[in-house]
């Protein structure tokens, strides 16, 4: 239990302390001031007391003093008053006697009391009168002197008369000391008539005299009282005066700063208040202009994710725990780059960057309240951003600068238009309306057939990376083909890829721009870059038969590689001049798809051709002659043929015939077969081959070529395909 | 880049608002893209801002007829601008509900903003393609478009 001596101690020394420090502060000067007017004042106001006593006093004794005058001539008269009465057989003498003593008695009273001091009973209104102030017999020592002289005979000459009132001694002896005390007093009365009267003026004197002294000391302390208020008045204003100044100086020079500062600042309490005195750019910092007691939480609430909010209350909450270390928590800060979403009229957010600050304010209890800085840092973040945006695409574009660079330009502009030409016919595709299943299998295909075309470009290309995204969309197609109910939405994930593409075809285009706008033919490029088949040697030579043939061996070397084949490929008998602007596309498929399929299909490993006693390497050969009008295509592998048996089972296992259909069919019915979209022998889909889509592709070629084709093949010997198609009269530009 | 996922939260939140308020799914078209400044809308139009670890918008754009029809099928007795208005307000609120609680902590998803016609400016990033989601409710066709950085 608490010791209750212990707190009152306890609260007594905290009122010393309290007390001490209102002596030691500031306003010492103020309180001695007014300590002393209180001082001055109540000096004065005893004063008054003390001058209202005397005046009472002296008035009295003035009364007293020209009473005794009264008194003294009363005597004589009561005297002859005695001596008539006593003289008169038929009066009674007894009552002028005893109004003779009453007034001899009083006079004697009183003119003592005025040389001796003494109480005086029954004068004035009644009141007893206390005559100790020796002034008046100090001033009128002479008179009060003579007075008393006199007065000692007055009493032994009225004394028989006075007795008489207590013990009456008989008319004749009245009479007889009347007579005596008769002539003493004529003698005697002007005298003391005129003593009784310089008396009283004295008494009067010493009254002035004494209540001028009484006012020029009173006069005196009021005017040190007044001095002493105009002295505070002046002193104090004065200073009050200059610490308003001062006061206005730095509110001044506070609001100045408040104003001006770039900065957000303001004083953040621990209930998250914003305090009244806060910079005017935070104002424009949160488009707000009544911040001032707004809960801090609150107004970032609408302005940031939830995650940044549960940051700031965390944060704000460690800094205000006095425990941890503000240094330690100031280098963790996690609100140093904070995405601020301002409300805009229009759609979206008017998006900035604000840097948040905390440093706690310390007084002499410790402290309870945040400094906040905020500065807007959405230019630098956003310099940031777009910087690291560069780099990131900068560094993408090296990426994709050294997997293009080994391409031809020309190439590469047809590869890029083919390709964005590709993609956009994706998007027209997706675009057309399409509600019932077919026709959603329709456009599936459609879209397949792009991107294998597309795919099969990038290979020849040698271009990996678009290669394998090509690829990747086949593999979405084909996962949908696969359902047996199609919706919109399952197109979703082409949509992405495609988007993607075209995406880096965007990239494409611009990195080509540039290097268009480089003269290459000054740099001495080292061909150290990973250059499938084409070397920077063809930029050179860019005849057509020279840029069929490097692209083709390409291709060859690319896809023999992939499947672990040896090839070669012999072009010697093509002519590309035969082909016009139109078919050099359509043919360029053509051959791309029939190579990919006579490797992947026809052209055997090295193993079963060495087994079969043929050469390791395979040989591929592709010829382009004219026949009359018409032009011939031939493709030829010195692989293993086609193998009927592999198509029947296919056939068989896509339910595409039935067996005792495929026992009677014709070779040519079931190589048409191979023509057919999805149809492949393939056990899975390759890179190259395997999805059924290359000979559909090569059948839709070859009908925009209004081309026919032929088959002919040998087991374990060769596979050869023929295509025929009318020449076009080639423009010549002169 | 966007990813389907991202694209199927505002599909879901759009086929939720019909299925629990019509009582009838809404069919998907297969989705294509579509360039910043190719965006065209329909009558009525619902546009979303979002930002954060994401930036762009998604609008909802509607024509006037089915809108009225909506606002007759949910109960009302007539369909005046204003229910029209309020309804592609449900939509988008909808769509926006939707994606709050499946994009987290760190997306912010805007107040819809309705707009009957078209829009003075949308917020479309203009290197980014958009998505279209063209959808049929009833015989009418609608469209939603997601445009995401």
């Amino acid at each position: 239990m608490k010791n209750p001596f212990l707190s009152i101690i306890k609260g007594v020394k905290g009122s010393m302390r309290a007390i001490g420090g209102i002596f030691r502060s500031k306003y010492i000067e103020i309180i001695l001031a007014v300590g002393l007017f209180i001082l001055l004042d109540s000096g004065v106001l005893i004063l008054n007391f003390y001058t209202s006593y005397q005046i009472a006093n002296d008035a009295h004794a003035i009364q007293l003093a020209s009473r005794m005058g009264t008194l003294s001539q009363s005597l004589l008269h009561e005297l002859y008053q005695v001596q008539q009465d006593a003289n008169n057989q038929d009066a009674n003498y007894s009552e002028s006697i005893d109004i003779f003593a009453k007034s001899y008695r009083l006079f004697d009273e009183t003119l003592d009391a005025f040389i001796y001091g003494g109480d005086l009973i029954g004068v004035g209104q009644g009141q007893d009168a206390l005559l100790k102030d020796t002034a008046y017999r100090d001033t009128s020592a002479r008179v009060l002197k003579e007075a008393e002289e006199i007065w000692k005979v007055y009493r032994i000459k009225l004394k028989p008369i006075v007795y008489a009132y207590f013990n009456d001694p008989g008319r004749e002896k009245i009479l007889e000391a009347t007579t005596i005390a008769i002539d003493y007093t004529r003698q005697q009365n002007d005298k003391l008539l005129e003593l009784m009267e310089s008396f009283a003026t004295a008494v009067e004197g010493v009254a002035i005299r004494k209540a001028e002294r009484l006012r020029t000391i009173q006069s005196i302390g009021i005017g040190l009282a007044v001095i002493n208020f105009f002295l505070i008045l002046f002193h104090f204003l004065k200073r009050l005066s200059k610490s308003d100044a001062l006061v206005e100086k730095s509110r001044k020079e506070t609001e100045d700063i408040l104003e001006n500062v770039n900065e957000g600042l303001f004083l953040l309490d621990k209930d998250y208040i914003i305090g009244s005195q806060h910079s005017k750019s935070l104002h424009a910092f949160f488009k707000d202009d009544n911040l001032a007691g707004q809960n801090f939480i609150d107004l970032l609430r609408p302005l940031v994710t939830e995650k940044t909010l549960d940051t700031v209350e965390d944060y704000t909450e460690i800094l205000f725990s006095p425990r941890v270390n503000e240094s330690l928590v100031s280098n963790l800060n996690p609100l140093k780059q904070v995405e601020i979403n301002l409300a805009t009229d229009a759609t979206g957010f008017d998006i900035r960057h604000f840097s948040f600050q905390f440093s706690r304010v310390y007084d002499t209890k410790g402290f309870n309240n945040l400094l906040v800085t905020v500065k807007d840092i959405s230019e630098q973040v956003k310099l940031s951003e777009q910087l690291k945006a560069a780099n990131e695409k900068a560094s993408k574009e090296i990426d994709m600068l050294l997997a293009i660079i080994h391409v031809e330009n020309n190439m590469l502009t047809d590869f890029i238009r083919m390709t964005e030409d590709g993609l956009n016919n994706v998007n027209n595709i997706l675009k057309k309306p399409a509600k019932t299943t077919d026709s959603l299998k329709n456009k599936l295909e459609m879209i397949f057939r792009i991107a294998h075309k597309l795919k099969g470009d990038s290979t020849m290309l040698g271009l990996e990376f678009v290669e394998e995204k090509f690829h990747s969309l086949e593999a979405a197609i084909v996962v949908l083909k696969e359902k047996q109910a199609l919706t919109g939405e399952d197109f979703l994930p082409l949509v992405v890829q495609l988007n993607q593409l075209m995406s880096d075809f965007t990239i494409i285009r611009n990195l080509q721009k540039k290097m268009n706008a480089i003269d290459l033919s000054n740099m001495q490029l080292e061909p150290v870059l990973p250059v499938v088949g084409a070397s920077l040697d063809i930029a050179a030579d860019s005849a057509p038969e020279t840029l069929w043939k490097s692209q083709l061996n390409a291709l060859v070397k690319r896809v023999v590689t992939d499947y672990g084949k040896q090839a070669v490929l012999d072009m010697s008998d093509f002519d590309a001049t035969l082909l016009s602007e139109e078919q050099i596309e359509p043919v360029r498929d053509i051959i791309v798809q029939s190579l990919r399929n006579a490797i992947a299909h026809g052209i055997e490993t090295p193993e079963s051709r060495e087994n079969a006693g043929k050469p390791s390497e395979g040989n591929l050969k592709v010829k382009l002659t004219q026949n009359g009008s018409s032009l011939q295509l031939t493709i030829r592998d010195d692989g293993g043929g086609i193998d009927i048996e592999k198509i029947k089972s296919t056939a068989l296992a896509k339910r595409l015939a039935t067996e005792s259909q495929l026992s009677t069919c014709q070779s040519a019915s079931l190589l048409s077969l191979i023509f057919r979209q999805g149809f492949t022998t393939a056990q899975e889909g390759g890179l190259h081959a395997g999805r059924g889509v290359g000979m559909d592709l090569i059948k839709s070629r070859l009908g925009s070529l209004n081309g026919q084709f032929k088959v002919k093949f040998k087991a374990g010997r060769f596979t050869e395909f023929q295509f025929s198609f009318e020449r076009e009269r080639i423009a010549v530009q002169l | 880049m966007i990813t389907e996922k991202d694209i199927e939260v505002f599909i879901d939140g759009i086929k939720h608002y019909f299925r629990t308020s019509t009582k009838m799914d809404i069919v998907v078209d297969p989705p294509y893209l579509i360039s910043a400044d190719e965006i065209t809308v329909n009558d009525y139009t619902g546009i979303i801002g979002i930002s954060g670890e994401r930036k762009g918008f998604v609008l909802v754009t509607a024509p006037a007829d089915m809108l009225r029809y909506l606002v007759l099928s949910l109960g009302e007795k007539s369909a005046t601008p204003d229910l029209v208005h309020d309804v592609v307000g449900e939509v988008a609120n909808t769509i926006s509900g939707n994606a709050r609680r499946s994009f987290g902590a760190g997306f912010m998803i805007s107040v819809p903003l309705i707009v009957q016609g078209q829009p003075s400016r949308i917020g479309a990033a203009k290197d980014t393609n958009g998505y279209v989601i063209p959808s049929r409710w009833n015989t009418f066709s609608f469209h939603l478009v997601v445009s995401l950085q």
